[in-house]
């Protein structure tokens, strides 16, 4: 499970955890997150995420 | 060919840059700052301690980090002290002068300092940009209580945070419950009771009226004959707007730098952005508002000229003791709030003849906020 971090905000998004409360289950790959999601904290796009080394 | 020139190197001008990149590979962009130039998330700030992040942490990407991944220049350090729209150019303080194709005022706002009698005025901290976290971080370190003035975002969710290390805050206000410009009282009251179980000592209707040292820290007289004593104190007064350098180049201002619904000056080719543009008369802070300007205005500087239609901008406020998210209703706006839901739970409709124009709620019933967005929109 890897974590993907906004490169704008620094908000995290953690596979393992998905974000149920935009109706992304745990376990969702950063691959299956909606092309056309945005951070829920900043509003950039999807792409300006970079995978995050844990 | 002269570069679009931002002025700032803060969310709304690194923003900017970003979105005219996006649009425009070979565009000429130079931000100038006063400040290093490193890139950081303002919010973060007030929620940084319970994150467990230094100031050097919040740096997401420095100067020349943020010029390779953009293709930009950024001039760190700088101080800009006069506008010449007739050359449409920009003196510097060291004597050197830029022309610009466009240039975009994204030079945010200023903490408000208040006037305050006694003498320890001049050692008030404020925590609105990196540098200014920076000395509040170091100057807290041993500090057991701080003093907050000003009970709005700011000053509540620096609250919050102190509590997660355990400073205790008090929060001095002249309103009467905390959040009072973004919540209708019942859900104000539910943030007062939010704070105050976490140990924030809360003085509402009140004010700092003199400041003077105290053995080893502050002791502040309220104006309702209060005497209270700190480690530490932290104005989170509200924001202001210095328009001087807009002013040397002939820029119509008002509380802020004022601009149409395209973001444009009443100079050709000046712009403004973020916390420091007046648009239509009204400011609009905090960070919702910039990503619609951003992709406007970089349309318009792209030839392709595109108003701003902000839509509901609901603020939300990071305070763990009690969440908090707030869309209130335009202010020339009449009608009356409806309350539900029990305890700290609490969803607020605003009704103007029948129609809905604003939101907010508390504690669990923020999960309901995105349904209240889509209906307000």
């Amino acid at each position: 499970m890897k974590k993907w971090q906004c490169d704008v905000c620094g908000w995290i998004y953690d596979e393992a955890a998905g974000l149920p409360e935009e109706g992304i289950a745990p376990g969702t790959a950063w691959e299956d997150v909606p092309e056309d999601w945005v951070c829920p904290d900043c509003g950039e796009a999807k792409s300006e995420f970079v995978m995050v080394e844990i | 060919m002269s570069p679009i020139v931002i002025l700032g190197a803060g969310h709304a001008a690194y923003s900017l840059a970003r979105e005219i990149r996006r649009h425009d590979k070979n565009a000429g962009i130079t931000l100038i700052t006063r400040d290093s130039g490193d890139s950081y998330y303002k919010p973060n700030l007030s929620k940084a301690l319970a994150m467990g992040k230094t100031p050097a942490q919040l740096v997401l990407k420095t100067r020349p980090e943020q010029e390779t991944a953009l293709n930009i220049s950024v001039q760190p350090e700088q101080r800009v002290t006069a506008i010449n729209p007739a050359t449409q150019s920009l003196s510097l303080a060291t004597g050197e002068n830029i022309e610009y194709a466009a240039l975009v005022f994204a030079t945010g706002a200023e903490s408000r300092r208040l006037a305050l009698a006694g003498n320890a005025s001049d050692a008030v901290l404020h925590v609105n940009d990196l540098d200014e976290y920076r000395r509040f971080v170091e100057r807290s370190q041993a500090a057991k209580k701080v003093l907050i003035m000003g009970a709005g975002l700011v000053g509540c969710e620096f609250a919050n945070d102190l509590h997660s290390q355990g400073i205790t805050s008090l929060l001095v206000d002249p309103a009467a419950y905390p959040l009072a410009t973004l919540l209708p009282n019942a859900l104000g009251e539910a943030l007062e009771k939010g704070l105050s179980q976490i140990g924030c000592q809360q003085f509402y209707s009140n004010h700092v009226t003199e400041l003077n040292t105290h053995k080893y820290g502050y002791q502040a007289k309220l104006a309702n004959g209060e005497v209270v004593t700190a480690d530490l104190v932290l104005s989170a007064a509200g924001l202001s707007v210095d328009t001087t350098l807009a002013e040397t180049g002939g820029i119509e201002c008002g509380r802020g730098i004022r601009v149409n619904s395209q973001l444009a000056t009443n100079q050709p080719n000046i712009y403004a952005l973020g916390d420091c543009a007046e648009i239509n008369g009204q400011l609009r802070p905090f960070i919702a508002p910039i990503l619609p300007s951003v992709k406007a205005l970089a349309q318009s500087l792209l030839g392709n000229p595109s108003r701003i239609d902000f839509g509901p901008m609901p603020v939300t406020v990071k305070t763990p003791c009690c969440p908090t998210v707030a869309c209130p209703p335009n202010a020339k706006v009449e009608g009356e709030w409806q309350i539900n839901g029990e305890a700290g739970d609490l969803i607020a409709r605003h009704f103007s003849n029948g129609q809905l124009t604003g939101f907010a709620c508390t504690g669990k019933a923020t999960a309901e906020a995105k349904t209240l967005q889509a209906e307000l929109a």
